[in-house]
């Protein structure tokens, strides 16, 4: 099960680049796609999910050719946007019967023993009878897994679904991922770290329409083992250190004080303390080295 | 902070193209309308003799008009409002420094000055219409800033401001812009029914006020002035139309104080919930744990067959949606209201309701229903298709395996359940009105033919169009007024000049021709060319449809450039083969037809009629008075045949001269649309042959001598039928043909009624030309299950070769006008003095069968009675299919009266209306005498001899058999007819002893059967008719020189005393046109003094109801 994407570049009408020369090959598994807003990860996943297509390059998830044959695709995809409305004054149940016909169950016997499924799974079978558009956001979140999983779908596309979730729902959200990721292939992006860390088998960095890193979760860490640095600074000296420093992050503490992560391959001062690294230091090296690039260009 | 709202809202709609597009179509339509109606398209029309920028013109251009500018009222109005509920912004707005009011008054305002802005544009329309190259200058009056002034002040300002404070409202309490738009489809649908329900100008001075619009207010000032006064005065203002005016401007204010009062920016809209669900607590359980996942092992089938289940289940939940929106809801409740109404309401002449028969049930309703269901079609056909993307759900749907098609095929599925659905409707309208008029006749599969067969069929087409340009153009509203745009104006496109059928969109060979059903031959013909038109069209649908799926968005939104590439793409596999196979069927159904309608012969209609008649008569008027043998006998054999609709007959007619000089030329006239062979027995020469006129000019190689005689041979027959054209009068059941199909002699004059100039026009009678009495013979053939019958007594029937014959003869002399009718009839029998009555009528339309007999011995008593005895044994009415038309005739012993008159609702009450079927059988069987025994001579008044005299032996059979209050009723009636009529009439006003032209029969019929009912009542019913059987037994069955109306008028004088001899000259003389002002004033005094004296008892209550 392989999903290889080959030189995908997309400008919008506006001048964005919003995918440019993209090659990935992502396995069986959950892989994460890092980003900050507006790095392009959404419409690298919508194209994917073929509801976009790109100005050139190619895309293969086994022998299908996604953007020739999308049906094709569309047959084993699951896919749950961003941002998604549903029909007023729909109960849950009967959208997922909608869905499921959609996605070409047509016998009534089959929709009715599928839909229960995914309700049960996404424990939304109390709410079953509840109209859609009143629900909350995690609920809403659910309903979007559980369309999801009518198809039984071997690719997963899911854009940023943990955003506005509380952390009950986010990590059940996360645990059901997981458990279908064993699996299939889910593509699973986030400008949430800590989303990515410890489910991913594999993830990549994206911005400006680029990849910028792709590597497993543990290896990336362990790549900048013993280069990350920490210190708490006053707020007069942030800009000073910000200079003299490669300062990844810094972040206030409650006194006040700034403290400040530095990323050298050897203690930057005296008064630094070795850090434990963090994939979100990853992350941040591979945005700056992204912006340095872009500018000494 | 008012103002800065205003100044931006103005702003924006002076930057937003959709207003200059509005600006444009209304400006463009406009100025056509005027440009049209001032002739400048074409040199045919037929000048109306009506100004067309007078100001009762522009009035009631102006109120057209403004019906369509309600359409833009959502599209600017509710826009404003809406704008900020889609974008969100309403939420924001919530923040910001402004007051409620100020936003609201904004918004309003700013919107409102673009509609009326928009409405300007009809002004300059008309104006810039009337000063195009073309139009007809003698049409165009000066222009007048003050008429103006006042259509825009007191009407169409305030009409707008009321419609928009409505549409407004509703748009800001439900957040939605289609709200609007049906809102003001209600408003329109409860206006009329309004309208209906209380009859117009007629009612009570409450309901003038009721009218919105104050039309009803302004034309009840109108109501009766003549054509004359129509182009001079100005657009009335009185006390009702300031009453009016100011309780809906009272209205509109409450309406905007309202909306002002209970708006908030709370960001739900207002919703009503049928029943209060019990709150309930949700918490949440089963946080973080783990689950198996096991999606349970179903087929997923993309096969054809499973993704037709597909489009079910989806069109059903797509028609689910359509049907519990409440706009839906709510004009589904307005239209069924409207149509029970308009069924209940059905009050034709005379206040007689037509019982309700299926064709009646259908007829009313459809062509209002169908304008809803279409507009229906347009405005959901925009919502399923931006249905996904609206509630934000098209990433969903869109990323799911379904194909296109499924989905397209869907939302017409959709759509055709919501038709289907609608038209559903009318059934059961239909039905329950039958019910309730206690008429168990329930014809179920003409009313499913009807609805399901013959009108969806032409729904779908619609369908599929308005989905075509939804999917093609994003912006909902915009495609919606392109569409209802283009179904009002399509049918306008023959005066564009775009006159083959195969050019116009949907539309139909014969218009309305459903409305002609008949119980007797049903839709006849009809069927063939409509079926054809509509396949053809089914085939332009399914391109449409291919096409839609060219267009079909799928995905995020793409540019032009990107819809255009994905267009192409999708120009392969079976879109492409579908596409390139409907397009090549479509295209070829269409030169099949258009090769078939070309060359088709086929009979005139009776515009080209009357053109060709007008311009023979340029060529061959000099022939009126050429003196021409006449004809003395004829012989017919005529050959029925109802299967394959037509008829084959031949004939000879004995021709003598009975002049005193040689003749040696004979003009021989034959018919119109029908195939005519002929010959003398005699030689000759042809002089002329004017196969257009149907006219030719023969010179005999030997002239014939005074008291000489010869024969003419004719074979007549219909031209042939063809898919597309139905050329022969015959019908399956109920066929009705009259002699003008036969050859005869002489030019006659289309208009041949003149005046007494000299002796020689008093020497032809009204009723043929050629002849004075002759022997009639015919032998009638039809099919084995029909009866088939001619004006005479029969003399023996046969069957031969699987057809019945039948022969009738005359025996005596009767009139050159003769008809032949064959139908399956029941025969009713009664007989008076041994005078035979029958009645031949169609099984099932037993209704009215005691009425018409009551009639026929009514008058016959009446007659005997008064003027002379029958001259007849016998008396027969013969029912024809109204698919023919809606009269009755009389020949000889003959009365061939249509299906109309056998099924009217007699309620012989005192506040009943009129019994129509007593009073056609004595109009009709007086002509028996005033017409068939007195024959005027062919020159004007002669109508007073026949109509006017049949008018009143029927309005005193009536008196005797009903009393005084039918005849008021009666004499009512005819009153107002006469005033309605007269006020179409642009002609200076004949009086009734002069009466002429067939096109001005509110001459003889009403006003003569008042001037001669008011003369029996100052003279005595008595002494009138000594005078009149006086004149009878002068004048009857004379030969020429015929009488005329001066001579009975004469007779009449003798019997008035000299205290009311003014009373003839009152009665009779001319009509002088009233200009003055004053006394349109008195006009109108009288007229509202009668309305207070006449109110109609029964209307009331139903209002109260």
């Amino acid at each position: 099960m392989k999903l290889s994407i080959t030189n995908l570049t997309k400008t919008y009408i506006n001048g964005v680049k919003a995918l440019d020369n993209v090659n990935l090959e992502i396995g069986p598994g959950m892989f994460g796609l890092l980003g900050p807003n507006g790095a392009g990860k959404s419409t690298l996943m919508r194209t994917i999910a073929t509801l976009q297509s790109p100005d050139s390059g190619y895309i293969f998830f086994n022998d299908i050719n996604v953007l020739k044959d999308p049906i094709r695709l569309r047959k084993t995809l699951g896919y749950l946007p961003q941002e998604f409305g549903v029909y007023q004054k729909m109960s849950a149940e009967d959208l997922l019967d909608y869905f499921a016909s959609l996605k070409g169950v047509s016998s009534k016997p089959d929709r009715k023993k599928l839909v229960n499924e995914v309700l049960e799974i996404t424990n939304l079978s109390g709410v079953r009878n509840k109209n859609v558009d009143g629900f909350s956001g995690g609920m809403k979140q659910r309903f979007g897994i559980a369309q999801l999983l009518l198809n039984d779908p071997k690719l997963i596309i899911v854009d940023e679904p943990t955003a506005g979730l509380d952390p009950a729902e986010r990590n059940r959200f996360l645990n059901v991922l997981r458990e279908i990721g064993t699996a299939n292939t889910i593509i699973f992006s986030t400008h949430i770290v800590d989303d990515v860390k410890d489910l991913c088998s594999e993830l990549a960095i994206m911005n400006g329409g680029k990849i910028l890193r792709q590597s497993a979760p543990s290896l990336l860490s362990e790549e900048i083992k013993n280069k990350i640095w920490t210190k708490n600074i006053s707020r007069e000296m942030l800009e000073e250190c910000e200079v003299k420093y490669n300062v990844l992050s810094s972040k206030y503490n409650s006194d006040n004080s700034i403290s400040i992560r530095v990323y050298s391959d050897t203690k930057p001062a005296e008064d630094f303390s070795a850090a434990a690294p963090q994939l979100e230091d990853v992350y941040f090296i591979a945005l700056k080295n992204d912006t340095l690039t872009a500018i000494n260009l | 902070m008012f103002k800065t709202i205003f100044s931006y809202e103005i702003k924006y709609w002076l930057k937003n193209p959709s207003l200059y597009l509005y600006v444009a179509s209304v400006l463009f339509l406009s100025t056509g309308m005027m440009a049209g109606i001032s002739g400048a398209f074409d040199e045919e029309t037929i000048s109306s003799g009506r100004f067309s920028n007078s100001p009762m013109s522009l009035f009631s251009l102006f109120s057209t008009f403004s019906k369509l500018l309600l359409f833009l009222l959502p599209a600017v109005v509710g826009h404003s409002v809406y704008r900020d509920f889609r974008s969100k912004a309403h939420s924001l707005l919530y923040s910001y420094p402004f007051t409620k009011s100020e936003y609201l008054a904004g918004k309003f305002l700013s919107s409102f000055f673009i509609v009326c802005l928009i409405a300007l544009m009809i002004a300059f329309g008309f104006i810039i219409g009337t000063q195009l190259p073309g139009v007809n200058n003698s049409l165009i009056v000066p222009f007048d800033a003050l008429v103006y002034l006042q259509i825009y002040f007191i009407y169409l300002i305030p009409d707008l401001l009321l419609c928009g404070a409505v549409v407004f409202a509703v748009v800001v309490f439900s957040r939605n812009i289609y709200a609007g738009f049906i809102s003001v489809i209600i408003l329109l649908i409860l206006r009329e029914a309004a309208l209906k329900l209380t009859g117009g100008a007629d009612s009570g001075i409450a309901f003038l006020l009721m009218d919105p619009f104050c039309e009803t207010a302004t034309y009840f000032y109108t109501k009766n002035i003549t054509a004359a006064e129509t182009n001079l005065m100005n657009i009335p203002f009185g006390a009702l139309i300031i009453f009016n005016r100011l309780l809906w401007l009272t209205v509109s204010l409450v309406i905007l104080f309202i909306v002002n009062k209970k708006f908030s920016f709370s960001q739900s809209p207002v919703s009503f919930k049928l029943r209060n669900l019990s709150p309930e607590r949700i918490t949440k359980n089963n946080f973080g744990s783990i689950i198996k996942i096991l999606i349970p092992k179903v087929n997923y089938r993309f096969d054809f067959i499973e993704q037709l289940s597909v489009v079910w289940k989806l069109s059903s939940v797509n028609f689910k949606y359509i049907i519990s929106s409440g706009s839906f809801v709510s004009i589904l409740i307005a239209g069924s209201l409207f149509v029970f109404i308009i069924l209940l309401q059905m009050n034709p002449q005379y206040e007689t309701r037509i019982l309700p028969v299926t064709w009646v049930m259908l007829a009313f309703p459809v062509f209002f229903f169908s304008m809803l269901i279409n507009l229906m079609t347009f405005l959901y056909a925009g919502v399923l298709i931006h249905r996904d993307k609206t509630s934000r759900m098209n990433e969903l749907v869109d990323m799911t395996p379904v194909p296109n098609w499924v989905l397209l095929l869907s939302k017409f599925l959709a759509l055709f359940k919501m038709q289907a659905l609608m038209l559903t409707i009318i059934l059961i309208a239909g039905i329950s009105v039958q019910i309730y008029s206690g008429y168990y006749n329930f014809e179920i599969s003409h009313y499913l033919f009807d609805l399901f067969v013959i009108h969806l069929s032409g729904f779908v087409i619609w369908t599929v169009a308005a989905l075509f340009i939804q999917t093609l153009i994003p912006n909902q509203y915009l495609s919606l007024i392109i569409l209802t745009a283009a179904y009002f104006l399509i049918p306008q496109l023959p005066q564009l000049g775009i006159e083959k059928l195969i050019f116009r969109f949907n539309q139909n060979p014969e218009p309305d021709f459903y409305l002609k059903y008949s119980d007797l031959s049903g839709h006849g013909h009809s069927l063939i060319p409509y079926f054809t038109y509509k396949v053809y069209w089914i085939l332009s649908g399914l391109c449409l449809f291919f096409a839609t799926l060219l267009a079909w968005q799928r995905g995020l939104s793409n540019s032009i450039k990107d819809r255009i590439v994905i267009a192409l793409s999708r120009l392969k596999g079976i879109t492409g083969i579908g596409l390139l196979g409907s397009l090549i069927l479509f295209l070829s159904a269409g030169f099949w037809i258009n090769g078939m309608d070309s060359a088709d012969e086929r009979i005139f209609s009776d515009m080209e009629l009357e053109k060709i008649i007008s311009e023979s008569d340029e060529k061959y008027s000099k022939y009126r008075r050429t003196v021409q043998p006449r004809i003395t006998s004829v012989n017919v054999n005529m050959n029925i045949f109802p299967g394959s609709l037509s008829f084959t007959s031949n004939g000879v007619s004995s021709i003598v001269n009975k002049s005193n000089q040689e003749i040696d030329t004979l003009l021989v006239n034959y018919g119109f649309n029908v195939i005519t062979k002929y010959r003398l027995n005699k030689d000759y020469k042809v002089i002329k042959r004017d196969t257009i006129s149907h006219f030719d000019i023969l010179l005999l190689n030997e002239a014939l001598n005074p008291g000489d005689s010869m024969k003419l041979f004719f074979e007549v027959e219909n031209i042939p039928n063809t898919l597309l054209h139905k050329n022969s009068p015959v019908e399956k059941n109920g066929t009705f043909i009259t002699s003008e199909i036969f050859p005869g002699l002489g030019y006659y004059s289309p208009d041949s009624y003149s005046d007494v100039t000299d002796s020689s026009v008093l020497n032809n009678h009204y009723r043929s030309i050629d002849s004075d009495f002759i022997d009639f013979e015919a032998t009638v053939s039809t099919a084995a299950d029909q009866i088939a019958i001619a004006p005479g007594y029969p003399e023996k029937d046969w069957i031969e070769n699987g057809r019945i014959y039948f022969k009738y003869n005359s025996d005596g002399k009767v009139t050159n006008d003769y008809v032949f009718i064959s139908g399956e009839y029941e025969i009713k029998k009664d007989n008076r003095n041994n005078i035979e009555l029958e009645i031949y009528y169609h099984k099932g339309h037993e209704y009215n069968l005691e009425h018409l007999m009551k009639g026929l011995k009514a008058g016959l008593e009446y007659n005997e009675n008064n003027f002379s005895s029958y001259q007849h044994r016998q008396a027969r009415i013969i029912e024809y299919s109204r698919t023919q038309g809606n009269f009755a005739m009389s020949f000889a012993n003959t009365i061939p009266c249509s299906e109309s008159n056998f099924i009217m609702d007699i309620d012989d009450t005192e506040d009943g209306g009129l019994n129509l079927p007593f009073l056609g059988a004595s109009h009709e069987l007086a002509h028996q005498w005033w017409g068939n025994q007195v024959i005027p001579a062919n020159v004007n008044g002669v109508r007073m001899i026949t109509e006017s005299m049949a008018e009143y032996v029927s309005l005193k059979t009536l008196e005797h058999k009903y009393g005084k209050a039918k005849v008021n009723k009666f004499l009512k009636k005819a009153r107002d007819i006469y005033l309605s009529k007269r006020a179409l009439d642009t002609d200076l006003e004949k009086p009734l002893m002069y009466n002429e032209g067939l096109s001005k029969s509110y001459i003889p019929y009403q006003k003569g059967s008042i001037v001669l009912y008011a003369m029996s009542e100052y003279i005595g019913e008595e002494n009138l008719n000594k005078a009149l059987k006086k004149y009878f037994e002068k004048v009857k069955f004379q030969e020429a020189p015929y009488t005329t109306s001066a001579e009975m008028v004469d007779f009449i004088r003798e019997a008035t005393p000299d205290s009311l001899k003014y009373l003839i000259k009152d009665t009779q003389k001319k009509m002088k046109r009233r200009f003055t002002e004053r006394s349109i004033r008195q006009n109108r005094y009288i007229m509202l003094f009668q309305l207070l004296l006449t109110k109609n008892r029964r209307q009331q209550s139903l209002i109260l109801l």
